[in-house]
This record gives C-alpha cells, sequence and structure tokens, in this order.
C-alpha cells in the first residue's frame, strides 16, 4: 500500500519515539524496526532516517552514543525525558485525529 | 554498492565541520555493511545522495562556532570584501596605470590627472574593470548561495565582512587607511593595528553571539539583528563609494610618495618656520632637511597653480618643492615631480604630490642660488 509523503512525515517521529521508548537501538536496528512496525509501508528511505534522528536529536527528544565494540562502530539512540513527554502528546493528538476523521468517513458512508 | 565511494560522494555534498562528515560517514558505513548482509537491499530505495545530503544539512543544527569552522563561511567573507573593497583595487589599478602606461615612476597627482584626456580614459577603463568585477562578484556570490542555500551562513559572512570593513576603515580614519597602512605603514604601526583588530574582533564576535542568543530568546520576528547588520553594510558599502575618488586618490598619492613621506611629515610639522625664510634660503644647505630623501629647493608664496595668479588664493598660505634632483638644474627641465604644501584658513595643513610638464631653473650668480618656476603653457 502506498501511503503520501505528507502522512508519511509525522509518523516516522512518531514511530521512532515508540521504538526508542522500549529501549535502545542503532540507525540500522531502528530502521528494519521501523519497517516491521509499518508492515513495510513506512520503509521511507533508509537513508533518509539519519537526518530525521540528527533533528530530533538537536531537538532533544533523543540522545546518541557510540559504541566501538563493533567494527564499522554503531551509534545507539535513546529517547529523553523531553521525547517520552513529547511521544505521549503525540500519540493524544493522532488519537484524536484518527478519531474526527473515522467520525466524518461514517458519516459520509451514512449519507 | 561500493560504500567508500558513496560515502566520499555524500561528504563531497556537505557543507559541515569535518568532525561531523566523520560521524555522518561512520554512521552511514555501519548501516551500508549491515545492508550488503541483507539480499533483498535495494540501492534506490535508499535515496538519492543529493536528497540525503539536503536533508542532513537541513537537520544538523549548527552553532556559531561551527559556522566559524567552515572553509565556505570564509570563502563567502572573501566574496563580501572582494565587493565592498573595490576602492582598493581601483587604487591598484590607478597605480599600476599611472607607473606603467603615463611613466611616472614616484609621484602624481591623481586629481589634476582626472581632468585630462588620458586621465578620462582612464577613468573609462577602470568604470569597465569596476564592472566586470562587480558582475563577477555577483555571480560567484549567487553560486555560493545557491549551492548552499543557509540563510543563516550567508547572514553571518555579511556580518564578518560588514565589521571587518568596520574595522580597517576606523583603523586608517577614511576609506584608503588600509592602502595607506599597507605600502607605508611600519611595524609599530602593524602591530599596534593588528591588536586593535584581534581584540575588537573578539569583542565584536562575543557581542555577535550576544545578539544572536538575544534575539532568539525574545523570538523576534524576521530577525532584526539580521536587518540590522545587513543595513549597516549596505550603508558602509554606499560611503565607500561616495569616496571612492578621494580614497584612490590619497592612496595612489601615498603609495607612490611613500619614499617623500618623512619629507613629507617633516615639513607640514615646520611649515610656518619655512614659510618665514627669505626666497633666497639655501635649502639644501639646512641641516635639518638635508637627512631627509627630498631635496627642498624652491619656494613661492604666491598661489602660482592657481591659474598662475596669487589673487583669488584659497589657500592661506602655499609653499612649492621641487623633489627631483635633475629638475633643479639650470634650464627647462620636463615631467618633474613638484610638492606643494597648502595652509588652508582653518590652519589644518595638507600636501599635494605633481607631476609637473615644464620646470624652468636659473642659477643667480651673485647669491650661487638657484631659483626656479613652473611654466604654465
Amino acid at each position: 500500500m502506498k501511503v503520501s509523503k505528507e502522512i508519511k512525515k509525522g509518523s516516522v517521529q512518531l514511530l521512532i519515539l515508540s521504538i526508542l521508548s522500549e529501549g535502545e537501538e542503532y540507525g540500522y536496528s531502528l530502521s528494519q524496526e521501523i519497517k516491521k512496525r509499518s508492515d513495510d509501508i513506512l520503509k521511507a528511505g533508509d537513508g533518509t532516517l539519519y537526518p530525521t534522528l540528527y533533528k530530533m536529536e538537536a531537538e532533544k527528544l533523543i540522545k546518541s552514543q557510540w559504541n566501538d565494540d563493533y567494527a564499522p562502530r554503531r551509534k545507539y539512540y535513546f529517547i529523553t525525558k523531553k521525547g517520552r513527554s513529547q511521544l505521549k502528546q503525540q500519540i493524544k493528538e493522532w488519537k484524536s485525529f484518527v478519531d474526527m476523521l473515522q467520525k466524518n468517513f461514517e458519516l459520509q458512508y451514512t449519507t | 554498492m561500493n560504500i567508500d565511494s558513496w560515502l566520499t560522494d555524500l561528504s563531497s555534498n556537505l557543507n559541515l565541520p569535518t568532525e561531523y562528515i566523520e560521524e555522518i560517514q561512520d554512521e552511514y558505513r555501519s548501516h551500508l555493511y549491515q545492508e550488503g548482509f541483507n539480499n533483498n537491499f535495494d540501492k534506490k530505495q535508499f535515496g538519492s545522495i543529493y536528497l540525503i545530503s539536503k536533508k542532513i544539512m537541513k537537520s544538523k543544527n549548527l552553532s556559531l562556532v561551527d559556522y566559524l569552522k567552515l572553509a565556505s563561511t570564509w570563502k563567502l567573507v572573501v566574496v563580501i570584501l572582494f565587493g565592498a573593497l573595490v576602492p582598493l583595487y581601483l587604487t591598484v589599478f590607478y597605480t599600476i596605470v599611472y607607473v606603467v602606461i603615463y611613466g611616472a615612476t614616484s609621484i602624481n597627482d591623481p586629481q589634476n590627472t582626472l581632468l585630462t584626456t588620458s586621465g578620462l580614459a582612464t577613468v573609462v577603463v577602470t568604470a569597465i574593470v569596476l564592472v566586470v568585477i562587480i558582475f563577477f562578484c555577483l555571480k560567484f556570490t549567487t553560486k555560493y548561495i545557491k549551492k548552499h542555500n543557509d540563510s543563516k551562513q550567508i547572514d553571518l559572512a555579511y556580518a564578518i565582512g560588514f565589521l571587518l570593513v568596520l574595522l580597517y576603515m576606523i583603523n586608517g580614519g577614511s576609506p584608503s587607511g588600509l592602502a595607506e597602512f599597507i605600502y607605508t605603514g611600519s611595524t609599530t604601526t602593524l602591530l599596534t593595528s593588528a591588536t586593535i583588530n584581534l581584540v575588537a574582533v573578539i569583542y565584536v564576535f562575543v557581542a555577535y553571539s550576544i545578539m544572536i542568543t538575544m534575539s532568539k530568546a525574545v523570538k523576534m520576528k524576521g530577525n532584526v539583528a539580521t536587518i540590522l547588520v545587513k543595513a549597516l553594510f549596505t550603508i558602509v558599502c554606499v560611503s565607500i563609494f561616495l569616496f571612492l575618488k578621494d580614497a584612490s586618490g590619497n592612496a595612489i598619492a601615498t603609495n607612490l610618495a611613500s619614499k617623500y613621506m618623512p619629507s613629507i611629515d617633516y615639513l607640514s610639522k615646520n611649515f610656518h618656520e619655512y614659510l618665514d625664510h627669505a626666497d633666497d634660503y639655501d635649502y639644501r644647505n639646512d641641516s635639518n632637511l638635508s637627512q631627509y630623501d627630498a631635496v627642498i629647493f624652491h619656494h613661492n608664496e604666491n598661489c602660482w597653480s592657481i591659474d598662475g595668479g596669487g589673487e583669488g588664493c584659497e589657500y592661506r598660505s602655499e609653499k612649492a618643492y621641487i623633489l627631483d634632483e635633475s629638475c633643479r638644474e639650470w634650464g627647462e627641465r620636463q615631467k618633474c615631480n613638484v610638492l606643494t604644501l597648502y595652509e588652508h584658513q582653518d590652519g589644518i595643513i595638507s600636501y599635494n604630490l605633481t607631476l609637473r610638464d615644464f620646470v624652468s631653473c636659473n642659477r643667480q650668480e651673485g647669491t650661487h642660488t638657484t631659483h626656479c618656476g613652473i611654466i604654465n603653457y
């Protein structure tokens, strides 16, 4: 199924926060997890996942740390306190947004 | 997929400090290395380098220090200074023209020369060169802005450019200050100026950082600080262009006359003492003057250089000195350098360096002195 860019844009960040709220991840594993959880709908550029992570890090929603135990070394990402409250807020917003859409579609179908 | 060549391509598209690029490369290397084990990996799905680099650039929140580390910021500063310091190139250009085309090897007066046909030709050629320089400056700047598309970096470059132009103006007291400084500045002046500049630059960077931080703190719309800096920069550039002629004139004269500067300084300081001397004073035997390179010989209290008459003189007094030794010999001589000192109505002393076409000298047997005059054809 194809999903428009606009919808993907907001949901990737939400999904990243959701995955990281369960534990630390590094870039590649995060990209695989996003694909898995979104049933491959959100395979939106593995290459462009990193700019999203950098942006979230600049906004202090997540933190990162290099792990040199691997070759090549890996950068692990963690959710911050600010990220957790943002996740809660975004889930709330999404829920009410989806509710609003559902109501409208139900109305359309019934009329 | 060749990981290394892909990473090289990516980093060449990134306009970021080296340490960021290295981290980004490591992260992508780690990802691509693991994708190497994935048989279903689709290179196309990974995204284009251009798109990825654009997104990375947009996502990085660069600090002021990061921008200062970027070579592209300083390239932009150079481009901006290149445009702002156009009077300086004119000075150099004029000097070359005078030396190469007109054969002036020591002194000339650009203000007088501008009135001649050859002077007019010089101005036309200079104007063409100026247009070409400005055209290339604009083309280069536009190319940079298009490539990096980072308004913060451009604003910062403008701010630094503006401050450097301002500092050099303050240093010399006029837009020609830097040119004078380059050609005649002593080591002490250089060190003093460098120290002042360094302190001023540090102060200005700190002030700029505070300005940016404050503007962020109060969430100013449209970034008032940036607009202010740009407005001031424009005013400075316009004022430089307005002073263009004087700036070039002073700098060229100083440039060409640098070897006479000690004499000019000495004469200016002792103007009144020499003004009081009689016409037949033997300046060559003056112990105070003989230590200087310029030989002072002729003087005339009349304002002979202004339409050949003393009446209607715009100066309180004026003294002229023939500087070339060969021009002080008996007979008529061509292309002689003449230094004229003026005392203005307000008491200020100024000088003018002129390449005179004809000078005539006569030796007076009785007094063993030589009297010279300017011949106005």
